[in-house]
């Protein structure tokens, strides 16, 4: 059986599939952040994506490794997620079961039902 | 420092330097970055800390004034500061899922937890700190409270008081749970949009 995601699980996996930002192409920590923001269109605390990220990869359906600091980054290391491929069957489970969900659904017009 | 804890210290430094400090300005930037690392902290560990907090408060007082004269003022605004440390536990929690309910469970989480060890330190400041053998005021509540209590063993009146402190924790958890529906309430309605934020 498939498992279940939430929108933030499906907007972080997401982000690392297909980044829509520049910053989001490189898949570390922040990246993935401003990534996630950029698509739910609204602020997302650190602690939401950390939390989230340290989900999926208990889970197997992400994998880090640590990569060079920076000096604007205090040298602090940064931290690059990759999906694997049990991330990738969840997003595709996560599809076919919204698409299910809505097939042969028209909604009438947004304030007029 | 923490092996998990430093990347995401380095992500936060460098979203603050970059982006925040230049847009919002030193101070708002510096909330901007105590918000952040707050939203890293579970509710159960804010509860945690709390607990020891006031706890610790409580024995410290206890050692330095045996015989405290509380006033109501001073009860008020503990109290009134401990609800709303529940609210902004629960509000935190909140705005890291987006969910309501998480807010409550977060807000009576962290009153449970808290009220938990503030009880054990009362505990301890009532029966460690507090020298029971000597003349001492409590010594005379606790035995007028036996008295009262028309119970037959020493025992039973324990019990009771350990029922009673179980009663002041879920009582308090259910006032957590009423803080953090408030806080998270409020977070959840003022959604920003990330183009309002920078």
């Amino acid at each position: 059986m498939a498992e279940h995601l939430g929108m933030l699980e499906q907007a972080v996996l997401l982000a690392l599939v297909r980044p829509q930002t520049e910053l989001g192409k490189e898949g570390y920590g922040r990246a993935i952040l401003k990534e996630v923001e950029h698509r739910l269109n609204r602020e997302v605390t650190a602690g939401a994506v950390y939390a989230t990220l340290d989900r999926l990869e208990a889970k197997g359906m992400v994998s880090s490794q640590l990569g060079p600091g920076t000096p604007v980054r205090g040298g602090r290391p940064k931290r690059h997620y990759r999906i694997e491929a049990k991330g990738l069957r969840a997003l595709h489970a996560v599809r076919d079961a919204t698409a299910r969900l809505w097939d042969g659904i028209r909604l009438p017009v947004k304030g007029t039902a | 420092m923490n092996r998990r804890l430093d990347p995401i210290i380095g992500d936060l430094l460098e979203e603050y330097r970059e982006v925040v400090l230049p847009v919002r300005g030193r101070v708002r930037a510096m909330l901007w970055f105590a918000r952040q690392l707050a939203s890293l902290v579970p509710p159960w560990r804010w509860g945690l800390a709390l607990g020891a907090l006031v706890g610790a408060q409580n024995i410290l007082d206890s050692y330095l004034w045996p015989l405290p004269h509380d006033n109501a003022a001073g009860v008020l605004a503990l109290w009134t500061s401990v609800l709303v440390a529940w609210g902004a536990i629960g509000t935190s929690a909140a705005s890291r899922s987006r969910r309501l309910r998480d807010g409550i469970l977060g807000g009576a989480f962290a009153a449970a937890v808290s009220m938990g060890i503030m009880g054990a330190a009362n505990f301890v400041r009532v029966y460690i700190v507090l020298d029971l053998a000597t003349h001492h005021t409590t010594l005379g509540q606790f035995a007028g409270g036996f008295m009262a209590s028309h119970g037959d063993a020493l025992s039973g009146f324990f019990q009771q008081e350990a029922i009673d402190w179980l009663q002041g924790v879920l009582g308090a958890a259910g006032l957590g749970a009423c803080a953090g529906a408030i806080g998270g309430g409020l977070t959840l309605r003022r959604a920003r949009p990330t183009s309002a934020r920078t």
